[in-house]
């Protein structure tokens, strides 16, 4: 089933147009990975998908249904985002707490048990709810990006780079806790990331993008295998070479 | 915390500062006469009987100098919230929205800057009678805009880190991410623009009461102390020494302490 579409999606900031043409189908259930190089426009179309940017032209369906038709708090509530940077995307002076209460008292779900639930969830100590997010590492922090993300039970999510700022051990470990979520809470991604390693284990499809259009899209296995497009070749070339050989 | 205590100016200033706030709160218990009631038949220097000495016409200069910081400390702290609420909702509005809605909030700024403000407020507190609570309201509203100018520039920055998108991934309202996330991000400029606003304001109040429009005798205001002694300075240089020793110290002091909390949440300077 068809959890997200899009239909010709163009984005232009003044003349620069960063999402072109982009036809893109993400199916219910599926990591789906989106890659490209810095700029290519991987972000925005992440951004427009999420309503968060207007499109301006073409239209984005989710659950069949054209996002601009749903009510914006009920599509806050079934799409969100984790983002590529837990330092900047937590609110320097909430406690943890909050940050992971605000969603749920913004749509009146007043549940302080929830919060509770959501630390267990994305294994953090209950102890951190008195904590800013300056008193936490990089991993625990970004923990506490999808703890957020998760707390109004969304179904489809769009990871930005989630793990782009993190140390790589730390990154091992925050791909495998949003692998076992995706699985537990039957959940669709949405997957950006700059580099081909990270999606190789990852993503059950990838899509490649370079200059706002999508150029490339197969399994992982077969786009490392037989890439069909020079920058596609680029992109793998760019993967360190022992990491290719492990994972070829 | 600890950058602030190094700094023994800043330090000083607290202490002067806390010890006007005492004397204003304490004044009717720790002056030693009514400050309004004439207690000598003359003028007299200071003394052990009348430590600052006596006024023109007989009061004592002590208590009217303790009565008088409730004047000028209420008067520049009531100004500076009424400015610093009106330079937030200004600053936030223009600083978050943008566009059209910036345009016009901030040429109404550039219009207001550019009226001479002592003249501004001279007008309209002769239109007005001259008493207490329009003093304070009137520097309220001609003291906001450099407060607007900064709250826009912080909103400006702030709107473009990451947690103010995060906010509206959520589903968080305008009015939330203005009030709740950016706001309390930007309030330490804020409150070292009220500290220095403070002492803006109370010297504005002492040069309204010395023009004879502000407050008006016999309740004693350190300004209108100062233009009751004008005419013996000469004779009894004591009447305008001390009320403008204090107007000096209360301004001096929260300079300190708005220098030294700038300096605390701009450590790099």
């Amino acid at each position: 089933m068809e959890k997200v579409k899009t239909i010709n999606l163009n984005k232009e900031f003044g003349a620069v147009r960063a999402v072109q043409d982009v036809n893109l189908i993400i199916n219910e259930g599926e990591i789906l990975g989106l890659v490209g190089e810095s700029g290519s426009g991987k972000s925005t179309l992440g951004r427009l998908i999420l309503n968060l940017l207007e499109p301006t032209s073409g239209e984005v369906v989710f659950e069949g249904k054209p996002i601009n038709k749903i009510p914006l708090s009920e599509l806050r509530q079934k799409m969100q985002i984790i983002f590529q940077d837990p330092y900047s995307s937590l609110n320097p002076r909430m406690k943890i707490f909050d940050a992971i209460y605000e969603p749920l008292k913004i749509h009146k779900k007043f549940s302080k048990a929830r919060v509770a639930e959501l630390l267990d969830l994305v294994r953090l100590p209950q102890s951190f709810i008195s904590r800013y997010p300056h008193e936490l590492s990089g991993g625990e922090r970004q923990r506490v990006v999808i703890a957020r993300a998760l707390a109004l039970n969304p179904s489809f999510i769009v990871c930005d780079e989630p793990v782009s700022s993190l140390d790589v051990s730390i990154q091992a470990e925050i791909l495998k806790l949003l692998k076992d979520l995706q699985q537990k809470l039957n959940l669709t991604y949405l997957f950006i990331a700059h580099d081909l390693a990270v999606v190789y284990n990852f993503c059950d499809r990838v899509v490649v993008m370079h200059d706002g259009r999508l150029v490339e899209e197969n399994t992982p296995e077969l786009l490392y295998k037989d890439p069909q497009q020079e920058y596609t070749r680029k992109l793998i070339n760019a993967i360190p070479k022992k990491l290719y050989q492990l994972l070829a | 915390m600890n950058q602030f205590k190094k700094n023994k100016f800043a330090i000083f200033g607290l202490v002067v500062l806390g010890l006007f706030i005492f004397l204003a709160v304490f004044a009717n218990v720790i002056s030693p006469y009514n400050p309004e009631s004439i207690v000598e038949s003359e003028t007299q220097p200071p003394s052990l009987k009348h430590w600052f000495g006596t006024d023109e016409i007989g009061r004592d200069i002590l208590s009217r100098v303790f009565y008088g910081s409730r004047i000028s400390l209420t008067v520049g702290f009531v100004a500076v919230v009424i400015a610093i609420i009106i330079g937030i909702v200004f600053g936030a509005l223009s600083g978050y929205f943008g566009g059209f809605l910036d345009t016009v909030l901030m040429r109404f700024v550039d219009v207001m800057l550019a009226f001479p403000s002592i003249f501004l407020i001279l007008t309209i507190q002769i239109m007005l009678s001259p008493n207490i609570y329009n003093v304070m309201i009137v520097i309220g509203l001609t003291s906001w805009m450099g407060v607007a100018r900064l709250v826009r520039g912080e909103f400006l920055t702030q709107k473009e880190r990451q947690y103010v998108e995060a906010a509206h991934a959520i589903g968080a309202s305008n009015l939330r991410i203005i009030f709740r996330h950016i706001l309390p991000n930007a309030i330490a400029p804020i409150v070292v623009a009220a500290t220095l606003g403070m002492a803006g304001a109370i010297l504005t109040e002492s040069a309204l009461s010395f023009l004879g429009l502000g407050v008006q005798p016999p309740t004693p205001s350190w300004g209108n102390m100062l233009m009751d002694a004008q005419a013996y300075m000469r004779d009894a240089p004591w009447i305008a020494i001390f009320p403008g020793l204090f107007i000096l110290l209360s301004v001096l002091s929260l300079y300190f302490v708005g220098e030294g909390l700038r300096q605390v949440f701009n450590p790099k300077e």
